[in-house]
């Protein structure tokens, strides 16, 4: 009998396959890696200059009846003998905003914010300064008089034509608005479905038997459902049958609460599978109906699961933009909304419009509000991650 | 607190047929979601039929939805042809899949048989990263960072790419992707059972060999059907090709080249001030209801092919 | 002199539950096959015989366990204090399950306190008015299980922080909570070890002089230590019932006396 031979290598072309597809697998992730690496550090250098704001110190040396004219003068005091275009250009180095913003009582050193042109001229992103402009601003950050502070104003303005004093706060009012009745509506509704799918008994009624089954498919379908059709649903019934205002967070609202729908019955009910028969046969010898042991074991042992998947739910319906845009999201929000009848916006639709906006300054202003949207999504999943994590049953 | 629910016998607590009807109602809604979602759409598109041939829609190859201009002219002098929004939805669907196809087979099959169980519990999470990111995110980068990009790299290599090229939609459509396929590929080359596996390594052959011959042929019925999830996913997508794909119907097969697809022409039809009843708003609903149609068909048929897979090789 | 216990296997008025003509099938499969047998108050019964041979099936039945299963049929009657549990679909089960506790193979304490797994039944079933009479019942279940000294002072601990052994009295004092009559237990010492089977065994017979007790076991040894009547049991039918001392030393038939003596199992 011949011995067996454990010498022999493996013949060049087996070895061959076994490189190769461990280096093609490898260098998927990698690639993906990468990208993903790519993707972050674009937005980390194009969004990071959106937190500071560059300001402009200017001394008023008389306060005029209109803020506007003190301003006006102060800035024409900076050169000797303005002509008229030369005023102009004054003009515009600070925000047209400051005019409603500055509170004047005397003369002195006030603090305005600058025109965008300044601030990317600053921020070295573009110049479009005329030579006076450019002369009056390189001596003023010379002097300290024009320099960078943290940008308050991204985080407490909301939408604004200019965008050196653009913020989030509509955006972020507007999606609190939006997302908490959706999870007010999805969330009841959402774990009763997967309680009646998964605790109530198999009817045995032929009718109903099919009516059963058919929701099963029905859920798995509504998940995969193009979320834009959602948007076409709101349109349709809720400001074209019902008769709601547009823009307002109640129609996103119920609408994304029937975007997130499916999600949370999918994983409530597999939350409710985790939960083992022997807990339920434990409630039933001791005499409780099949609701009562639903309602008092079933339910509150599977809730960590359910609470888990609920979150996931929100983080999606949180990045959502499509539905909104069909229901009329997009308008243009000056002031955070007070109630969920007034016109609001999201923060990614916030996103969409600056993205879509012809200004240069607001393409910082995207990129940082991106990063803070993808903030609330790690903060959100973390949180998922804690909770299961710590109050998760282990049978 | 003990709150009781119970049969209707004392006169505190909760009565348990209350409970039941509650928990009913919850799953009747769900039924009612699907046939709100028909009907509107079922509706607003007989209303267009009726004022485009469907013949017309369906088979025409343009696209150029105007709206009446003049109140008493009947009918619309806007051609609506579906064929070139089809085309350039299957065209950037395509190209998605050319990118998460490989990238997602590939590693699945890396976290399914290449990495040991810590390592896996940090790179699955990793490719799960993709599939958090809002398309919002997606769009822009597609449109401010990757669209230009590409625009002057091909004009340093003497192409002219277009801002709005199908290719810049395409690639970042199919990052998106990436994590359904990875996923899904993942499940199904985890559920061939270990005495496939066995089989083969005890005859002798190499790991990669038995994923080669043995391991991907068993679980090529749940890849399909993962693929055909996510090329269901990438024809629904709205965000990233409003903000990177074109307007402009276009039937072409160059990636350089910007085309517009259904979901596009949805929103740029409905957005903006509008008359509800012309054809050109109708025309978006009758768009929302074909795709709605398309992607429910591929959806279930993914799905039943999903499960019967898995079901056959479980057992 | 010793006195020969007489074998009474007519209706006896001390019988508890008496089983009569029982047929249960699951789908086509006939499980229980014509089973008579009467439990005898305050007694333990012992179901003995091979694995699958319907005795936890027999048990279920007693307090319609089985009603949760699909595809399964039950004709015949069981009589507990003379009344029918079978006699029609509107029995109130659910004051059976209470009269009539489980215990399980496995322990299945719920994912809640010590206190809070005792304290369900009777809340359930509104077995107390106020919170004094609740921990009454609590601490009460437990001392009858013989648990009260290791865990009072630890009550509102969770229950999954018990041994084996603990959980399995905390499942039955959760049964004893609710005051039953009849108490079944399927294989309770199966998952344990002998030390807590021993703590079981000696519990069960302390209880039997207040409650009536049906065991399923497979341990024959065990039957013979705990058991005043047993049953043996061959593929859904009853061989041979009879007292505990005569199954094990003098059985009548000879499939008994094969199984007893180990010949096979």
């Amino acid at each position: 009998m011949q011995s067996i031979d454990l010498n022999t290598k493996l013949p060049p072309h087996r070895r061959r396959l076994q490189i190769i597809m461990q280096t093609l697998c490898y260098s998927a992730v990698a690639l993906t890696a990468m990208l993903m690496l790519v993707f972050f550090t674009t937005l980390g250098y194009r969004g990071i200059g959106a937190f500071s704001q560059t300001k402009f110190d200017i001394e008023i040396a008389t306060v005029e009846s209109s803020a506007k004219t003190s301003i006006n003068n102060a800035l024409y005091n900076l050169v000797e003998e303005p002509d008229r275009s030369t005023k102009k250009s004054l003009r515009g180095l600070i925000t047209p905003n400051s005019f409603s913003t500055i509170d004047l009582k005397d003369p002195g050193v006030y603090t305005l914010v600058a025109h965008t042109d300044v601030d990317m001229y600053v921020k070295g992103v573009y110049n479009k300064l005329d030579n006076i402009q450019q002369q009056i601003v390189d001596a003023a950050i010379e002097s300290g008089n024009i320099y960078r502070t943290w940008n308050w104003s991204f985080w407490t303005n909301s939408d604004s034509r200019s965008p050196e004093i653009a913020g989030i706060w509509g955006a972020a009012v507007g999606t609190f608005y939006t997302i908490g009745l959706a999870i007010l509506l999805a969330f009841p509704i959402g774990v009763g479905c997967a309680t009646y799918m998964e605790e109530f008994p198999k009817r045995q009624n032929k009718v109903f038997r099919w009516f059963d089954d058919f929701m099963e498919v029905n859920i798995n379908n509504l998940a995969a459902v193009p979320s834009i059709v959602y948007g076409l649903l709101g349109l349709a019934l809720f400001i074209n049958f019902f008769g709601m205002p547009r823009s307002a967070s109640l129609v996103g609202g119920l609408t994304l609460a029937i975007l997130t729908l499916p999600t949370i019955v999918i994983s409530s009910r597999t939350a409710l599978r985790t939960v083992p028969q022997s807990v339920r046969d434990a409630s039933n010898g001791l005499g409780a109906s099949r609701l009562q042991t639903t309602i008092y074991q079933i339910l509150p042992a599977a809730m960590p699961g359910i609470i888990t998947g609920t979150i996931i739910g929100i983080a999606r319906a949180i990045g959502e933009s499509a539905p909104l845009l069909m229901i009329g999201m997009v308008a243009f929000i000056l002031t955070a909304p007070t109630g969920i009848t007034d016109p609001a916006t999201t923060l990614p639709v916030q996103i969409y419009l600056w993205a879509d906006s012809p200004e240069r300054g607001f393409a910082e202003k995207t990129s940082a509000a991106i990063f803070v949207l993808l903030m609330i999504l790690v903060v959100l999943n973390l949180l998922a991650i804690w909770l299961r994590k710590r109050f998760e049953i282990k049978w | 607190m003990f709150i009781w629910i119970g049969p209707k016998q004392r006169q505190t607590g909760l009565n348990e047929d209350l409970i039941k009807n509650f928990f009913r109602l919850c799953s009747w809604f769900t039924v009612f979601i699907t046939f709100a979602i028909l009907a509107s759409l079922t509706y607003e598109t007989i209303k267009f039929f009726m004022l485009v041939n469907p013949a017309d829609f369906f088979f025409n190859t343009t696209w150029s939805p105007q709206t009446a201009f003049r109140a008493d002219s009947v009918g619309s002098s806007g051609e609506f042809g579906f064929v070139p929004l089809l085309w350039g939805t299957m065209f950037i669907t395509l190209l998605a899949i050319l990118v998460a196809g490989p990238l997602g087979l590939l590693s699945a099959i890396l976290t399914s048989e290449y990495l040991k169980p810590t390592q896996r519990t940090f790179v699955k999470p990793l490719l799960e990263i993709l599939a958090g990111i809002p398309t919002v995110v997606y769009g822009f980068f597609a449109a401010i960072v990757l669209g230009p990009w590409l625009r002057d790299s091909g004009a340093t290599l003497g192409l002219d790419v277009s801002t709005e090229s199908a290719l810049a939609a395409g690639l970042v459509m199919g990052i998106m992707i990436i994590p359904l396929i990875s996923s899904i590929t993942d499940d199904v080359i985890r559920s061939v059972p270990a005495s496939m596996r066995d089989g083969a390594r005890g005859l002798g052959a190499t790991k990669a060999e038995t994923i080669l011959h043995i391991i991907l042929p068993a679980a090529l019925p749940g890849i399909v059907a993962g693929f055909i999830m996510a090329i269901s996913r990438a024809i629904g997508e709205t965000m990233i090709v409003v903000m990177a794909a074109g307007l402009a119907a276009n039937m072409t097969a160059n990636p350089l080249e910007a085309v517009t697809t259904v979901t596009v022409q949805i929103v740029t039809l409905l957005i903006g001030d509008q008359e509800f009843d012309s054809a050109k708003t109708l025309s978006a609903f009758a768009l929302a209801f074909t795709l709605f149609v398309i992607t429910f068909v591929l959806n279930w048929i993914a799905y039943r092919n999903y499960k019967s897979a898995i079901n056959r090789l479980k057992h | 002199m010793v006195i020969e216990e007489r074998e009474t296997l007519t209706l006896d008025s001390s019988a508890k539950v008496n089983i009569r003509n029982l047929n249960i099938w699951y789908g086509d499969s006939h499980a229980i096959i014509d089973c008579n047998l009467q439990i005898r108050k305050n007694n333990v019964t012992a179901l003995i015989g091979p694995s699958g041979c319907g005795k936890s099936t027999l048990l279920r039945s007693i307090n319609r366990m089985n009603d949760f299963i699909d595809g399964c049929k039950t004709k015949g009657s069981i009589d507990i204090d003379g009344t029918d549990i079978y006699r029609t679909a509107h029995t109130n089960v659910n004051n059976l399950r209470k009269s009539v506790g489980m215990v399980f193979q496995k322990p299945n304490p719920f994912p809640k306190s010590i206190y809070d797994n005792i304290a369900y039944g009777p809340q359930l079933h509104r077995m107390a008015e106020t919170k004094e009479q609740l921990d009454n019942i609590v601490e009460e279940s437990l001392k009858k299980a013989n648990l009260w000294k290791e865990v009072k002072d630890r009550l509102h601990d969770s229950a999954f922080g018990l041994s084996g052994g603990q959980q399995q009295r905390l499942c039955i004092a959760r049964t004893l909570a609710v005051d039953p009559q009849i108490i079944l237990l399927d294989e309770p010492c199966s998952a344990l070890d002998p030390i807590s089977t021993n703590a079981i065994e000696e519990l069960v017979l302390d209880l039997k002089n207040n409650y009536t007790i049906v065991v399923v076991t497979h341990n024959m040894q065990q039957a013979k230590r705990i058991s005043d009547t047993t049953a043996y049991f061959h593929l859904g039918e009853i061989i041979e019932v009879g007292s505990t001392k005569k199954i094990f030393e003098n059985p009548n038939h000879r499939k008994t006396r094969s199984y007893v003596s180990g010949e096979f199992g």
